[in-house]
């Protein structure tokens, strides 16, 4: 079910509120029908998070399109212009380059780039988030971009879990557990849930599960007894921490920091803080006034 | 031009260019001396990956002892887009294998020293690979072990070559990486940390390096492959101590399933370690004794270890 600022609401008012694309409805029927309580302050934080869903799946597509290439580290290449190309493959941002500027020559100039899955699946959580966060506070956030598989830049406060459902833009991972040694760029694909029952993998492309387990197999050692499979955790970015770099500075500044059991961190208006203080003081183990 | 001196010993002393140079002259000469000097035992998999086109050019391979033909095979399959059957071999299939094993290892031991390229270091990281994934030879781990060191002293990627140790699913192979916690090199320390780090303690320890082994010799009979992945996630965590085992004391299997009884499942992360790590001390401490405490509930174990915990923190 889907909480607002401490109560349920219908999913008619939701829908409503501004929520009309089929894949923004969906992403809504998930979280409606769950038996996990998916609490969100406000409307706007909850499509904050649906809409950046589907822009993950938008920039997947993109991606796709943009001529990328799959690439072993060993074989990895980047525009010059805007990365500098390190030893282990990894790309790292020119000095002096705006971040966003980077990320979006990948999409206008895939042909002189190519990476491995876990490297594409960063660059389309940036591209999504250039989608969601105004360019001025990307830059300022991913100032010293390096793109190299996981290895992410901790603002994007990336989460990786076993979640109480699955939704569309999803990061899942289909693990090939006997690949050959002499590929192991294929020893599993990290492929984003587009939500229509497909799954984008750079490398492999649009494919059902079960597209991407056959493909996978394919990639597997002689005599091979294991069959690839799709792994239970899931992996997205922190969307209700992304949520407060969309505000304007001003009322940025003026926000509450709460920190919840897990001191996972989320932020609040005064406003909305004033209006139901008790409330929160209860349900959040710290409340701490920013430093103006 | 000197034909005694060793191939080895010109690219060492005057470059690739003048060794590459000194075979075409020995091959005008006489095909089968310039193979003679291939052949030598102490000839480097380096040396032999440089000359491996001008080889080619010049029709010598069937010049080459069976060691040099054999790398030469894996080195065009590990760089080829397509694989493809390889030619027959003058051994029996049951002795081809092994053949193949003591080729890879002499490319590994022989090559890794030398960068020379990507691709080069492709054809070694690939080579090493195969040993750990197929041969799983223990003998071979401390030679992967040491390339891996060396790929991230040389800022180059380790990516495929950390995957590719661990698929050994030898908990030993821990042990030379542990080894590296006492480097005097700041960075394989640091490296060793990063590829430990899923040991919970060793990064905050004052002697990493005792820790390390303190907790190897505690938790070893109790290790599991992990499933997760290099690929899923920024860090690798190849092996877990299955808590549940540790707690009643019994041994793993390589096998990557754990099995735990329902109540025990239902605990906090928390409450297993607590509950394994105490059951482990009171064993060693006194078998009795242990034997006593499995017998109880389990709120009444867990009553026991909360007491002993609150003693300690008292004194």
């Amino acid at each position: 079910m889907i909480i607002i600022g401490g109560s349920q609401k219908k999913k008619e008012e939701i829908m409503n509120a501004g929520l009309q694309s089929p894949l923004e409805q969906t992403i809504l029927t998930v979280m409606y029908d769950s038996h996990f309580n998916y609490s969100f302050r406000t409307f706007d934080a909850l499509f904050f998070e649906v809409r950046f869903r589907v822009a993950i799946i938008d920039s997947s597509r993109e991606l796709y399109y943009s001529g990328v290439q799959f690439a072993d580290f060993y074989r990895s290449r980047c525009n010059p212009m805007f990365w500098k190309l390190f030893p282990d493959g990894a790309f790292q941002l020119k000095m002096g380059v705006p971040a966003s500027e980077a990320i979006l020559d990948i999409y206008r100039n895939g042909r002189q780039y190519a990476f491995e899955c876990a490297t594409a699946m960063i660059i389309i959580l940036y591209r999504a988030t250039i989608k969601m966060v105004p360019p001025e506070q990307f830059n300022r956030l991913f100032a010293n971009i390096r793109l190299w598989g996981w290895k992410f830049d901790q603002d994007l406060q990336i989460v990786h879990n076993v979640p109480p459902d699955y939704l569309p833009g999803d990061i899942r991972y289909v693990k090939n557990p006997d690949v050959n040694p002499l590929t192991p760029e294929w020893q599993g694909e990290n492929v984003v849930d587009l939500g229509d029952g497909t799954f984008f993998g750079h490398g492999l492309g649009f494919r059902s599960l079960e597209g991407m387990i056959e493909a996978l197999a394919l990639r597997r050692r002689p005599g091979a007894t294991r069959m690839p499979y799709l792994m239970v955790p899931a992996t997205r970015p922190g969307f209700s921490y992304l949520y407060q770099f969309t505000l304007p500075r001003s009322e940025e500044n003026r926000r509450i920091i709460l920190f919840d059991e897990s001191l996972k961190r989320s932020t609040l208006s005064v406003e909305d803080y004033e209006t139901n203080q008790s409330e929160w003081i209860k349900n959040y183990i710290t409340v701490r006034f920013p430093i103006p | 031009m000197n034909p005694s001196l060793s191939l080895e010993t010109i690219r060492k002393t005057e470059g690739i260019k003048r060794l590459e140079k000194h075979v075409k002259t020995l091959i005008q000469h006489d095909k089968k001396s310039a193979a003679a000097h291939l052949n030598d035992e102490s000839l480097t998999y380096s040396t032999l990956y440089i000359l491996s086109s001008t080889i080619r050019e010049n029709g010598l391979n069937k010049y080459l002892s069976d060691r040099n033909k054999v790398a030469l095979a894996i080195q065009q399959d590990i760089l080829a887009k397509e694989r493809t059957p390889s030619a027959p071999f003058p051994y029996s299939i049951c002795d081809l294998p092994q053949f193949v094993q003591s080729v890879l290892r002499w490319m590994v031991e022989t090559g890794s020293a030398d960068q020379l390229n990507a691709r080069y270091r492709l054809v070694i990281d690939r080579s090493a690979g195969l040993l750990t994934t197929i041969y799983q030879d223990p003998t071979d781990i401390p030679l992967v072990s040491e390339l891996l060191f060396k790929r991230n002293d040389d800022h180059h990627s380790t990516h495929y070559l950390t995957c590719a140790y661990f698929s050994s699913r030898n908990f030993s192979s821990l042990l030379p990486i542990g080894e590296k916690l006492q480097s005097p090199s700041q960075k394989q320390v640091a490296f060793a940390s990063e590829l430990l780090h899923f040991i919970s303690g060793l990064e905050d320890s004052t002697d990493r390096y005792a820790y390390f082994r303190a907790w190897y010799e505690e938790n070893l009979p109790y290790l599991c492959p992990n499933e997760n992945n290099y690929e899923m996630t920024a860090e690798l965590s190849p092996y877990v101590v299955d808590h549940y085992a540790k707690y009643k004391e019994q041994r793993t299997t390589q096998s990557s399933e754990r099995h735990e009884d329902l109540t025990f499942q239902t605990l906090s992360e928390n409450l297993k370690v607590n509950l394994a790590d105490f059951s482990y001390k009171l064993r060693r401490n006194s078998r009795e004794e242990w034997k006593e405490w499995m017998r109880q509930p389990l709120d009444a174990q867990i009553r026991l270890i909360e007491e002993v915990q609150d003693d300690h923190h008292r004194r």
